[in-house]
């Protein structure tokens, strides 16, 4: 379990991080999502050992990563958003390396480095350099380095950025096994749509405070508003007022309008529509998404 | 952390632009020390004059003998005047002279002779037996010895000046026979061996075994058995001075640029504390530096011992390990400090030439001598090493800088090496990013 306990970040005078506390309980994926600058990554940073708080910490698995660094480190894994390595290593001798620091001597750690790269398609490239990988295989090297203890607890920080389907397919398959596995994912991601896929919860952030903590399940019943999203080619200047009896109307543009609340179901307001005179080139229903939550909360603080 | 230490140690040592940079430094000092060698020769005397047997004395008293004038080379000088009991002689072609004096005074043999060749007047030492040619990268030399033709001519090189009764048969039939004198001047190409300082010849009549002459000489000053750590301390100072550039980049490819780049935070993310980072990072570095201080002690031994034949003492070369692993290690902990305390590569690479040049480039030592500061002249990073090294030669600083004591010495070096890695360790430690 990942427990941060009232995290705080200073850097100079701009807040960071101000008093940031959440769970990661086993056996579940929580999401981590915030515009950017939100303290996603610093928050990561602190857990994963990194960073040193201004106040606060967590516990992995019951130990603080700050006063017990080298053991709550054993037990945590950390997939960064653009992974660097050192310059000129190639690929299997820095994993030996750093699995070094975890007690394994080099015969060991080239035994377990050489099942670790074919479980995750490197083992043709181990001995390229690191600065030849592309993005996707440096994530799956950290990842790969990551499960070298075989850790209780992960961090994924935006691991599907600048990734192609595969590389996304991948860790997405990934983050969902940890789970059956009984593992604590903290899933920090711009792509909602794939955090809402595979998080049992979300943390919201934003401006490095903690805006919400909902469950998947939560998040979608508070964000279904029934809506109709109508698309007209003759759309004037009377059609807002004649959209504003069934309910709230917001116009999207370029003859896109969205109802929330509508009275009338989307049959019955194309039908009306076509008699007023419109032409309407599309109409659909729109159902609430962690998206839609997350903007509606992002634009509560704005 | 073993584990760490070993790689970083194994990584940083097997750099390519690190064993450049050594191959570079050993050849640079192996260049240095065969020029030394090479251009040692020149302390011997310019010119000399050797006399050989050209007949007994007369019932009247006169003389006569054969002369040859050459230079260091071993070279003639044809059409030259020499000026010989108030009377004078030309040299012909090939620099043979026949002289007959009528004095009933002997000819001073060993005292200098003046000359005059080709309008400049010059002076000549003057014996039965000179080496010249010397060449003490290839061990090589020429015997010239004043001979009385017929006899052969035996030579030996000898720890110690030979004693007089020592020129006997018991004598010479330790010397290596050279062949038989067919003239007056007897020249033959020899093999050097430079740790024997002194050489001695005699001619010997081979049927009756009677030695007819003998002599000995000291071959040069710089063949006595100190003789070498010139030559040594000359080369290792090259090291000295520009040795610790390895210091610094090390720093920069092992610290400073794995941090600037963020590459540092991945490896803090596994079991161990930015201490333990620290520390493996420095030992690594550190045991990379020490193995190129003993590269460069050995190939700087090796050298002297194969140019010259003489096999540096273990003691001396200890010393100038010591001293260059010393300068080296201060010169780590101080990069270190630096890397820790500025973020960006440009920063710390400008700050690191401006100390570098501060004191390895001798401003530091000026500013010592303008303020007129002795006591600290061997206070700075390299200090220990220039001590040692103004012990080992005899064109020692420590002449003018007697001052400081090796003690203090000694402890100022090692505070330069654990100050500055104390004060770069709890910088690193309390500084919140990796």
């Amino acid at each position: 379990m990942i427990e941060v306990s009232d995290l705080t970040v200073n850097y100079g005078q701009i807040k960071a991080l101000d008093g940031v506390s959440f769970k990661v309980p086993d056996g579940k994926v929580v999401g981590f999502v915030g515009v950017n600058g939100a303290g996603k990554t610093t928050t990561i940073k602190v857990a994963s050992g990194v960073l040193k708080p201004t106040s606060g910490t967590v516990l992995i698995d019951g130990l603080d990563v700050v006063r017990e660094k080298a053991k709550a480190s054993r037990s945590m894994g950390w997939v960064p958003e653009l992974p660097t390595y050192e310059q000129g290593v190639k690929a299997m001798d820095y994993f030996v390396y750093l699995a070094g620091y975890y007690g394994l001597s080099g015969a060991e750690a080239k035994k377990v480095g050489q099942d670790l790269f074919r479980q995750l398609g490197l083992l043709e490239s181990s001995k390229k350099r690191l600065k030849e990988y592309s993005q996707g295989m440096k994530k799956r090297f950290a990842l790969a380095v990551s499960l070298l203890n075989d850790p209780h607890n992960f961090l994924m920080d935006e691991v599907m950025n600048g990734l192609d389907p595969q590389g996304i397919a991948f860790f997405r398959d990934k983050t969902v096994e940890f789970r059956k596995e009984g593992k604590a994912v903290l899933f920090s991601s711009h792509i909602l749509s794939e955090v809402q896929s595979i998080a049992d919860e979300v943390v919201f952030i934003h401006k490095g405070r903690i805006l919400a903590v909902k469950s998947m399940d939560e998040i979608l019943s508070l964000a279904q508003t029934p809506g109709v999203r109508v698309t007209l080619s003759n759309p004037d200047a009377r059609v807002v007022d004649i959209l504003s009896s069934f309910g709230e109307v917001k116009d999207l543009g370029k003859g896109s309008y969205e109802l929330a609340g509508p009275k009338v179901n989307p049959e019955d307001l194309n039908s009306m529509l076509v008699q007023q005179g419109y032409k309407v080139s599309g109409i659909e229903r729109v159902t609430g998404n962690l998206e839609s939550y997350f903007f509606k909360l992002i634009g509560e603080q704005q | 952390m073993t584990n760490g230490v070993l790689y970083d140690f194994k990584r940083s040592l097997l750099r390519p632009s690190l064993i450049v940079l050594v191959i570079l430094f050993v050849a640079a000092g192996v260049g240095i020390a065969y020029l030394e060698i090479s251009t040692m020769g020149v302390s011997q005397p310019s010119y000399y004059v050797i006399y050989g047997y050209a007949g007994p004395a007369q019932a009247n008293g006169t003389q006569e003998l054969l002369g040859y004038l050459f230079n260091q080379q071993g070279s003639g000088l044809g059409g030259a005047t020499l000026y010989l009991q108030g009377g004078k002689v030309t040299t012909n072609s090939s620099g043979y002279f026949h002289w007959k004096s009528s004095s009933t005074e002997p000819l001073a043999v060993g005292a200098p002779v003046t000359f005059s060749f080709r309008g400049t007047n010059h002076t000549a030492s003057t014996g039965f037996m000179a080496i010249v040619g010397i060449n003490l990268a290839s061990h090589s030399a020429i015997l010239m010895v004043g001979a009385k033709p017929g006899l052969s001519i035996y030579f030996r090189q000898l720890k110690r000046f030979p004693s007089v009764t020592g020129n006997g048969p018991s004598e010479y039939a330790k010397m290596t026979d050279l062949g038989v004198a067919t003239s007056p001047i007897f020249h033959h190409a020899i093999g050097l061996n430079a740790s024997l300082p002194y050489a001695s010849y005699a001619e010997v009549n081979s049927t009756s075994g009677l030695v007819f002459a003998s002599g000995a000489t000291q071959i040069l000053q710089l063949l006595v058995p100190t003789g070498y750590a010139s030559v040594l301390f000359s080369s290792a100072t090259l090291f000295a001075e520009f040795f610790p550039i390895m210091a610094f980049y090390l720093v920069y490819a092992m610290f400073v640029s794995p941090r600037s780049t963020g590459a540092l935070e991945f490896i803090l993310a596994r079991p161990v504390t930015k201490r333990g980072l620290f520390t493996a990072r420095y030992l690594g570095g550190a045991l990379t530096l020490l193995v190129s201080a003993s590269i460069v002690a050995a190939a700087l031994g090796l050298t002297v011992a194969s140019l010259l034949g003489v096999q540096p003492s273990y003691w001396d070369l200890g010393l100038i390990f010591i001293g260059l692993s010393v300068e080296l290690l201060a010169f780590f902990s101080l990069s270190f400090l630096i890397g820790t305390w500025v973020r960006g590569t440009g920063s710390y690479l400008g700050i690191s030439i401006a100390a570098f040049i501060f004191f390895f480039m001798g401003i530091f030592d000026l500013i010592v001598l303008l303020e007129d500061l002795p006591n600290l002249y061997y206070l700075d990073p390299r200090g220990l090493y220039d001590m040692i090294a103004s012990f080992g030669t005899s064109s020692n600083t420590s002449i003018l800088f007697p001052y400081s004591s090796p003690l203090t010495v000694s402890v100022a070096a090692i505070l330069w090496i654990v100050l500055p890695l104390l004060g770069a360790m709890i910088s690193y430690d309390r500084q919140r990013t990796a």
